[in-house]
């Protein structure tokens, strides 16, 4: 059977650019967020949760509204450096970070707050600086959680297809990753094809949570033996 | 000499405080929730007080006019249950905040710690979790030392053992000592001067 391996690449390649960036930002901001008090803090974590909650294509509708071709972003993006971001590789990257970041940064967040705050303490007392105390405490501690929300952010990014059918559209070799390559395939009677990448993600997904759930054991005994 | 003078709003109540102390053990004894770790975390920089002054040897830690971060008020700070990192080597818990290589091997060997290097701290004793912690905050050459009731887990024989250490290091630093305990008898044995916190208000 002849069959192009387009969607599999593109898919693998965004999960894994989105995978980054979420993990970074989601860790950054989950340190900050469970460590620090300020006003309207519950709005922002709200809002940062909104696309878990959120159908998918509202998301998508709120993608296009801020980086659509006559939209405020959207607009700055190609007047300024002349990136088009709907209907191209990076919306469908813009759509996986959207959706998986909220995972990321709930995940993030109890990692941070599952050990001893006074471990973090006492380091300041004994003159390490933030920077520090983040590397040598804070990750190594979080680490277990953190992997895990890598791996939940992953799966989510590989799997996202609503916000992207809506922000980037269906366009063979660029925008087709897995769950569109599905969809359109059932669409046009392929069913064959379909079989193939459902197998093909299914088995990714499993993978993916199977490793979890054997670090999770893993880790749940790290410290207490 | 440290001379704490704060008002701090609290859940329940408000903190007041206001003391002089020399390089003496300080004993600090009150209920459960009375302020007595809300007091320490004020002088240690983890909590903020409302208003007041906190000085040591003449340098401010907290005034109206601004806070010293945590980071550099030299203070050695043992927390209750000891806050050893789960994930580092007793050795490499000793060395984080390390001054002084020579110095801190004399401490090891004087609290016979010296042998427990390698191993983690779920792997030791609660004595020997406490004695480490005590090597580690004074491995920092701190100008003041908290602890709070860090004899609490320990065994009678043990706990009598920490005091005799307790008191002789005292006595070879010379640096003001704050101890927090629920023991009456505690506080006798150790402290040149005992102060009774109920509901935020410091007494004599």
């Amino acid at each position: 059977m002849d069959m192009d391996l387009f969607p599999l690449w593109i898919s693998l390649k965004t999960a894994s650019v989105a995978t980054i960036i979420v993990f970074l930002l989601g860790v950054f901001l989950a340190w900050t967020f469970s460590r620090r008090n300020f006003l309207g803090k519950t709005v922002v974590e709200a809002l940062f949760l909104l696309p878990m909650v959120l159908p998918p294509t509202v998301v998508g509708f709120g993608l296009l509204y801020l980086f659509g071709r006559n939209a405020f972003l959207g607009n700055i993006l190609s007047e300024f450096f002349g990136i088009q971001i709907v209907f191209t590789w990076y919306a469908v990257v813009l759509a996986a970070i959207v959706v998986s970041f909220p995972l990321m940064f709930q995940s993030a967040k109890a990692a941070f707050q599952q050990y001893d705050s006074n471990l973090e303490r006492v380091a300041y007392t004994m003159g390490a600086s933030r920077i520090r105390v983040f590397w040598t405490i804070s990750l190594p501690l979080a680490w277990p959680g953190l992997l895990a929300g890598l791996v939940l952010t992953f799966a989510r990014a590989l799997g996202e297809f609503g916000a992207t059918l809506m922000v980037a559209g269906f366009v063979p070799g660029v925008t087709e990753t897995i769950p569109l390559a599905i969809y359109f395939a059932v669409e046009s009677g392929d069913m064959a094809t379909a079989g193939i990448w459902v197998t093909i993600i299914s088995m990714v997904g499993f993978v993916a949570l199977l490793w979890l759930n054997w670090w999770n054991k893993r880790s749940m005994q790290r410290f207490h033996k | 000499m440290l001379q704490v003078d704060i008002n701090k709003r609290l859940f329940h109540f408000e903190l007041e405080a206001k003391f002089v102390l020399q390089s003496q053990i300080m004993v600090l004894v009150g209920k459960s929730g009375s302020g007595k770790t809300s007091l320490l975390n004020c002088i240690a920089g983890i909590i903020q007080p409302d208003s007041g002054n906190i000085l040591l040897n003449e340098q401010t830690f907290f005034s109206s006019a601004g806070s010293l971060p945590i980071q550099r008020r030299k203070i050695g700070y043992l927390f209750q249950d000891y806050a050893l990192f789960p994930h580092m080597t007793v050795g490499k818990n000793i060395i984080y905040g390390m001054k002084d290589e020579k110095l801190t091997r004399r401490l090891m060997k004087e609290l016979q710690i010296e042998h427990l290097e390698e191993y983690y701290p779920h792997e030791i004793s609660g004595g020997e979790k406490q004695r480490v912690a005590l090597v580690r905050a004074l491995a920092t050459e701190p100008r003041l030392l908290m602890l709070d009731e860090p004899f609490a887990a320990l065994d009678d024989d043990t706990r009598d053992l920490a005091h005799q250490q307790l008191l002789e290091l005292h006595t070879q630093w010379k640096i003001p000592i704050i101890l927090v305990t629920h023991s009456k008898r505690e506080a006798e044995k150790l402290g040149d001067v005992i102060y009774t916190m109920e509901d935020g208000k410091l007494v004599i």
